[in-house]
């Protein structure tokens, strides 16, 4: 806590040296972030080259207060969402009908990123709706707040309890019946 | 079988590494821009003394209080104080009074102009302190023709 306390303290004052040591520390997170919402690995690193790269250049440009680990969290969660859209405008996909990232789950290849311990999950995750997945991770992974979590997505505090809540039941339903299998 | 409760325990546990290859990007366009920043500031000519103090609250209260305590003090000292220039009107008559009325007859020449002036700045100098207007002056004139004319 205090390292970053120490890292936001310099990256206030516009000294980028400390943009490597805030990479260093946060990378592995804010990669697992992008990839359980995006289900693809080139896709959550380009999301997070993105993010780093906007943050390289917005250094002394703007004065960060809160945890350093929520912002880039949000940021990550932002660009990975927008890609998500664009991703499905491309497709010509309509949002109730289908989703593209179920479609990428099922591929192997993202079962097996977390290994095998965790390949249930991942598929499980990639079973449930972008916006539910995004509020599960982010709570439980990121452990951001359901307000932060609601601003960021504006949308309200009821609507992401709500997705929580649904996101959460229908993964449990996914990972009982994988295992009765 | 996986109890459906430890979906928070699995979820913190999920956990992937950076590939080289995103390490190597990241870190190629910080190093493009701390050489930006590096170029930037060695361009950078000194600091404007307005930017500093509108950029920081505390220099902007500072030099406020400052102008204001200036403008105050200016405004009491002109209130409570004399000027220092007499008034168009008004005529200043000390050389007058040690020049003319202590030695008026004494002789022009350099040597004499000096000891006279010293001998006059010796001289008591009951004007010094006054502003004759110009009525005073020759009411001041017409006693000394009146003392000259007795003696």
């Amino acid at each position: 806590m205090l390292e970053d306390k120490l890292l936001i303290w310099k990256f206030n004052r516009g000294k980028r040296d400390v943009l490597r040591s805030i990479y260093e520390k946060y990378k592995d997170d804010l990669v697992t972030l992008a990839t359980v919402l995006l289900t693809d690995i080139s896709a959550a690193e380009d999301v997070v080259h993105d993010v780093f790269v906007s943050f390289i250049q917005s250094t002394g440009r703007f004065q960060l207060t809160g945890s350093l680990k929520s912002y880039l969290m949000t940021c990550v969660a932002n660009n990975a969402r927008n890609r998500n859209k664009a991703k499905q405008r491309h497709h010509n996909i309509d949002l109730d009908e289908a989703d593209p990232v179920a479609a990428d789950s099922r591929n192997p290849e993202f079962r097996a990123i977390f290994g095998e311990e965790l390949s249930q999950l991942s598929w499980a995750l990639g079973q449930i709706p972008y916006e539910q997945r995004e509020v599960l991770i982010l709570h439980i992974y990121s452990g951001m707040k359901f307000k932060a979590i609601a601003k960021s997505q504006e949308v309200s505090i009821n609507t992401v309890l709500g997705r929580y809540r649904y996101a959460l039941d229908k993964l449990r339903s996914l990972l009982n019946s994988e295992v009765k299998k | 079988m996986r109890p459906a409760d430890d979906i928070h325990k699995l979820i913190k546990k999920l956990q992937l590494k950076a590939s080289p290859k995103l390490d190597k990007r990241v870190h190629d366009d910080i190093s493009k821009a701390l050489a930006e920043s590096k170029k930037a500031e060695s361009a950078r000519v000194e600091p404007n003394i307005w930017r500093i103090i509108t950029k920081s609250g505390v220099t902007k209260l500072a030099v406020a209080a400052a102008i204001f305590i200036a403008f105050g003090m200016g405004f009491s000292i002109g209130r409570w104080s004399k000027p220092t220039r007499l008034a168009s009107h008004s005529i200043d008559v000390t050389d007058y009074t040690s020049a003319v009325l202590v030695y008026p007859t004494a002789p022009k020449d350099e040597d004499s102009f000096w000891r006279r002036k010293t001998l006059a700045a010796m001289q008591p100098r009951p004007y010094v302190q006054n502003q004759f207007t110009k009525t005073n002056l020759i009411n001041a004139y017409k006693k000394y023709l009146k003392e000259k004319h007795y003696d």
